[in-house]
């Protein structure tokens, strides 16, 4: 946490969001505590050490009040600063004892899930699908959830509610959390790999770690044409070639110096 | 004994029959034992093709190094498909018979395992500089792969970087003064021409070679048609003839030709298997410095393009041996010079056609074995060595021409010929990387280069 010209600076990852709440109380502050994660903006307006007003919003939505606490307190890495002497627009909350109370029940939930840490990752059902039992509000929101980000869903009236539905979800399998990979696709020239074994692609080292630097999660690969996922692995020194094994370019009626377009999936 | 003498005694050893053998011998150890050819024919045909003709249409795409596995194969192709693959061609068929063909196209068939296992190795134990360029060759991999016989190495690069000035440039140079030199060119302005223009590709490195190279094996291989291809519709009836007698003399001339010229089987066999080995350069240790330069995921795959190099010089040697047995003319005897102006007749350029391809064939060579020598040169002395070499390389393309210096030529006639023995000891010793490395790439395995 830094200091400069009066703001108050720092990260949730490093200084948790209730405790950061705490000490900005202790401390009798006024101002304004903004976090800005990729998905969504909050602010927290204290007045004298008495928090007055909370606000997260993502677009056209936003939760005010208690329900803005409670989504903030599970934010495990957004940036923050602290303006001082910024007033609220208006009053959402009593402050007192009733706020850290409330924070305090708040955190207890979300340690208690294991949700992923960046809410950025999109909601999809499973491509391998399978059975599991499921209560009716289980049900409800899953069929609302898929292909929306965690950030998207969670901002909604019930935060906890949804949170502990999503973590169940996501616990059954029921649910799969993805990072939303958004590589433009490679051209590459196929390239034959003489060996046992079927349904894998290679690619460049060089290129597979740039995928992975980009998308922080385990990734396929969909060819086009013919539009087919396979597994990838990194090779050395295939720069601007998808090496495919014998059998893949039989069954893709592919031959070498054929040209495809590669884009890494979630 | 003089060196003169010592050199002819050394030239008989070097390019004698138990040399022969020697090469078919470690070719055959290679094809059968250690690559295995036979282990799954089929299979190594299909891949072969796949990887040489098959990505022709991908040529201009490297792996991201200077000169792509094509192009490469062009600068070695430009050095092995020279005037042995003509006047050479022809002397086999007149010293061995018609039966000279068949030995020599055994001598192809095992030069391939030498081939594979050349550029194979060549690649493998390259040396990759900071700046992305590479060196490889005989020297590199004798030096790497067998560090207790570094003096090997040391002894291919003498031998190499000396024998590139004679057979590989003066003798080159002379060929295409001898041939320009009927149509009214001055030697003097046709050894300018040379010096200006080696002295110009090999100034910009392996890629100007490369692009010469990619440029001159093109223009070689039409005008070896343009000049065979008339003379191959004339003779077109006879070629199935032909091509019995290549297998009825091969084992018993004296039937076969009626016993009238004398040919005997040794004749056929030594100078058949003489083209085999020579033409091709399998086994020499020359084309490897050129695969090497070749920018590859695996050294195989550019095993497989030396393949590809011995199966086009073996259609430029088989196709001219065919048309010159199928004229008849073999029969009449005398030198190679005579036999190729007496075939040459009948096409409708005349000698015209037979001069232009002799000197494109020779300048061609004369490129790619200045590049040879010139890595040669830099492995023995350093870098600093490259400028000195290209100099001098520059200065022997303006003597060639206009004659001379014959007892030089003499004896690098012999260091090519020397260049063989610590290349071929190298091969035998260094199958089993071949073999491992064959194993590894058709079990799907990545290329691990050694440190």
């Amino acid at each position: 946490m830094v200091k400069r010209g009066g703001m108050l600076e720092g990260n949730l990852a490093e200084f948790p969001f209730p405790a950061l709440v705490g000490a900005l109380m202790s401390a009798g502050r006024t101002g304004r505590l903004s976090i800005r994660s990729p998905h969504l903006e909050g602010e927290v307006f204290l007045r004298g050490g008495q928090v007055v007003h909370a606000r997260v919003h993502a677009g056209d939505r936003a939760l005010e009040g208690e329900e803005a606490l409670d989504l903030l307190a599970g934010l495990k890495r957004a940036p923050f600063a602290f303006e001082p002497e910024t007033l609220p627009p208006h009053t959402t909350l009593l402050g007192g004892l009733a706020v850290p109370a409330r924070l305090a029940e708040a955190q207890a939930v979300w340690q208690s899930l294991s949700l992923p840490t960046d809410w950025g990752y999109v909601l999809r059902l499973p491509p391998g699908g399978g059975e599991v039992e499921l209560g009716p509000e289980a049900i409800r929101v899953l069929a609302q959830v898929e292909g929306r980000r965690i950030a998207e869903v969670l901002l909604a009236p019930g935060v906890l509610r949804l949170a502990r539905i999503l973590h169940t979800l996501l616990q059954v399998g029921a649910l799969e959390a993805v990072p939303l990979v958004q590589v433009p696709p490679v051209s590459l020239l196929v390239l034959p790999i003489y060996g046992p074994g079927s349904g894998v692609a290679y690619v460049d080292e060089a290129l597979y770690a740039e995928w992975a630097r980009a998308i922080r999660h385990g990734f396929g690969l969909r060819l086009t044409p013919p539009g087919t996922r396979m597994e990838v692995r990194p090779r050395p020194n295939i720069p601007g070639r998808l090496g495919l094994l014998e059998e893949d370019l039989r069954r893709l009626r592919l031959r070498r110096g054929d040209k495809v377009e590669v884009v890494p999936e979630v | 004994m003089d060196i003169l003498t010592l050199n002819e005694y050394l030239n008989q050893v070097v390019y004698g029959f138990p040399m022969k053998l020697v090469f078919l011998l470690v070719g055959a150890y290679l094809v059968i034992f250690q690559i295995r050819w036979f282990s799954a024919p089929f299979r190594m045909l299909r891949v072969s093709f796949s990887e040489t003709f098959g990505a022709l249409r991908e040529r201009a795409y490297g792996f991201g190094g200077q000169i792509t596995p094509f192009q490469a194969t062009m600068v070695a192709l430009s050095a092995t498909v020279g005037t042995g693959h003509l006047l050479g061609m022809l002397a086999a068929v007149l010293v061995g018979g018609p039966g000279a063909v068949f030995w020599m196209w055994l001598g192809y068939f095992f030069g391939t395992g030498s081939k594979f296992a050349e550029a194979t190795l060549a690649v493998h134990f390259r040396r990759r500089f900071a700046d992305g360029s590479v060196s490889g060759g005989p020297m590199y991999y004798l030096a790497r792969g067998l560090p207790r016989f570094r003096f090997l190495a040391c002894l291919f690069a003498f031998f190499a970087a000396l024998a590139a000035f004679g057979i590989g440039n003066l003798a080159q140079a002379g060929a295409v003064g001898g041939a320009l030199a009927p149509l009214g060119a001055p030697p003097a302005l046709v050894g300018l021409f040379l010096a200006l223009l080696v002295g110009v590709v090999l100034g910009g490195g392996i890629v100007r070679v490369a692009r010469f190279a990619q440029v001159v094996v093109p223009l070689k291989l039409l005008l070896f048609l343009v000049a065979v291809g008339p003379l191959l519709v004339l003779y077109g009836a006879k070629i199935p003839e032909a091509l019995l007698l290549v297998f009825q003399a091969a084992f018993s001339p004296e039937a076969a030709l009626g016993g009238a010229a004398g040919y005997s089987l040794y004749a056929a066999i030594n100078a058949g298997l003489g083209r085999g080995i020579f033409a091709n350069e399998a086994g020499l240790g020359s084309a490897p410095i050129a695969h090497a330069q070749a920018q590859v995921d695996h050294p195989v795959r550019q095993g497989f393009w030396g393949v590809t190099e011995m199966f086009v010089s073996f259609l430029v040697t088989s196709l001219t041996a065919l048309t010159f047995i199928a004229s008849g003319l073999w029969r009449d005897g005398g030198s190679a010079a005579e036999a190729a102006q007496a075939l040459f007749q009948a096409h409708p350029l005349g000698a015209v056609v037979l001069a232009l391809t002799v000197a494109v064939f020779a300048l061609g060579t004369m490129v790619s074995w200045g590049f040879y020598g010139e890595e040669a040169a830099a492995f023995l002395f350093g870098e600093g060595m490259r400028w000195p070499y290209r100099l001098t390389f520059t200065v022997l393309a303006f003597v060639g021409p206009l004659g001379g210096l014959e007892a030089f030529l003499a004896i690098s006639d012999t260091l090519n010929g020397l260049m063989a023995i610590p290349n071929l000891l190298g091969l035998v010793l260094l199958g089993p990387v071949v073999a491992r490395l064959t194993y590894g790439f058709f079990r799907g395995e990545p290329w691990v280069p050694p440190r």
